[in-house]
């Protein structure tokens, strides 16, 4: 078997409708059942895929760094690195990438281990051609899941919103920015770098820009550019966010009470924070509420590096635990209006862990109840 | 009534009835029940809460219960908190979970009924 194998299995020039294809990467050290599952794709005739193989983490690895791939399925019982660690490699490396593991030995603890590892799913390995075209089924769905999912959703804050921007123009990308904040709606046209066009209600061009960059909340979508209804802006991008920025300031100091009822206003429209404070938990027990004493405590930054940490037994595996949460607060709201995520709190008749995760920090806390000694 | 046979519900269709009879109650947007054998029974009342997404969610949930466990802190009761909602799951010694979307600004009285809500679900686990 050769090294990797890439098989495209239309051989279609790129068109718009090739980009949407699926790359799907397998890695196994199994030759057989590599080739199985190339027969399978073959034969089954998804258009849409294009499947590359690996047959270990190593050369997975260099397909990842060269290719952009959507979906990795990976035996969870390879030699030198197995499964899960590579699984956890991946999730630290390319934490939006799709990941599935596969086994020949399904178990509790392994699906666990996957799955805390970062994988979507964790897949018995088939058997028969039936099997296979049941998995070969259930990845495609999962993948359609994913290309619904394309573009992704961030919570708008007055500096979030302008790095976004920063970032898209200095990187040269074309993208359109969709802006909600309660009833409104409004765009934000970058071409090749440059601020080209904006909308909002019924303004446009810079009003539009300055009226978005105003806004204290809401959300924001990245979309495929599109080309704008007329091109109405021409000004550097530095330049416009540096007015729009002036402008703001001048308005927060000459109007320090904005809820005045106006649809201009935008604090009147929205809460100064996205997160509003949550009740307390119904499933608590009230003597909860009793003072608690703090046993741990992990603060790390986006990226995972540790700032704080008091008396973690284990930081890697606390920063781990709170990429999972990450992850998994993204998954369980798919397709529901959740907004931004805050917190997960789990408790146990002793304990609970706090974990707040949030695009620039990730904080997490373990109390425990007063008189709950030992253990 | 003649004597005799009652139809008997499964565990699982018990929960079901229970699911569909006592939980639609105010502030409760949806919910939903994670059998052990991975099955799930989701109710959705209110918009933005469409069913074929619920009950992926409480797979997720019940995943993220099982990864807690390995991390050393198994819990029995967990509340994911978003800015507009917050989801309770309660998960039962028999590893069933039920998992509710609730509204942030309940009314004092509408969380004593959610909470004894959880309670049932877990009284019914007692009481089997």
């Amino acid at each position: 078997m050769g090294i990797v194998r890439r098989y495209d299995d239309t051989q279609r020039p790129m068109t718009n409708q090739a980009q949407k294809h699926k790359r799907v990467l397998f890695v196994d050290d199994d030759p057989q059942f590599l080739e199985t599952i190339e027969r399978v794709i073959r034969g089954s005739s998804r258009g849409h895929w294009d499947v590359f193989f690996a047959d270990n983490a190593g050369k997975a690895l260099s397909v990842l760094s060269e290719t952009p791939i959507d979906l990795v399925v990976a035996d969870v019982q390879m030699p030198v690195v197995d499964g899960v660690q590579f699984l956890r490699l991946l999730h630290r490396r390319f934490p939006n990438l799709q990941k599935v593991a596969l086994t020949g030995f399904a178990n509790e603890s392994a699906r666990a281990a996957c799955l805390d590892a970062g994988a979507e799913l964790f897949l018995e390995k088939p058997r028969t051609g039936a099997g296979m075209e049941s998995v070969i089924a259930t990845l495609e769905e999962l993948s359609r899941w994913q290309t619904e999912e394309d573009g992704f959703r961030g919570v708008l804050r007055r500096a979030s919103l302008e790095d976004v921007i920063q970032m898209e123009c200095l990187s040269r990308h074309s993208v359109v920015l969709w802006v909600e904040a309660g009833e409104l709606r409004g765009e934000i046209f970058i071409k090749e770098g440059a601020i080209v066009h904006a909308q909002a209600k019924d303004k446009s061009g810079i009003a539009a820009f300055n009226y978005l960059l105003s806004l204290r909340g809401g959300e924001f979508v990245m979309q495929p550019f599109a080309e704008p209804p007329a091109a109405t802006m021409d000004d550097s991008w530095e330049m416009l966010i540096m007015e729009a920025a002036r402008l703001r300031d001048e308005e927060t100091s000459a109007s320090p009470s904005p809820a005045d009822g106006s649809a201009e206003t935008l604090e009147a429209d929205l809460p100064s924070t996205p997160v509003r404070t949550a009740p307390a938990s119904p499933a608590s027990d009230p003597a909860k509420a009793a003072p608690a004493r703090i046993e741990e405590v992990l603060i790390c930054s986006g990226e995972g590096e540790v700032l704080y940490e008091w008396q973690c037994f284990n930081t890697d595996e606390r920063v781990n635990f709170l990429e999972v949460i990450s992850h998994k607060s993204r998954q369980l709201a798919q397709g529901l209006e959740l907004g931004q995520f805050d917190r997960l709190e789990l408790e146990t008749p002793q304990a609970r862990l706090i974990a707040q995760v949030r695009n620039d920090r990730g904080i997490l806390v373990r109390l425990r109840g007063p008189g709950d000694e030992g253990a | 009534m003649k004597g005799g046979h009652f139809p008997t519900l499964s565990a699982n269709d018990y929960l079901i009835q229970w699911l569909n009879q006592r939980t639609h109650l105010p502030g409760v947007l949806a919910c939903g029940i994670g059998f052990s054998n991975k099955s799930t029974a989701s109710r959705s009342y209110a918009p933005g809460f469409p069913t074929e997404c619920l009950d992926k969610t409480w797979r997720y949930v019940g995943d993220m219960f099982e990864v807690a466990g390995l991390h050393r802190f198994a819990p029995h009761h967990a509340r994911w908190i978003y800015e507009r909602a917050q989801l309770y799951c309660v998960r039962r010694t028999d590893r069933i979970l039920f998992c509710a979307f609730v509204a942030l600004d309940l009314k004092p009285e509408d969380a004593a009924a959610v909470s004894a809500l959880f309670a049932e679900f877990k009284g019914q686990q007692l009481s089997a």
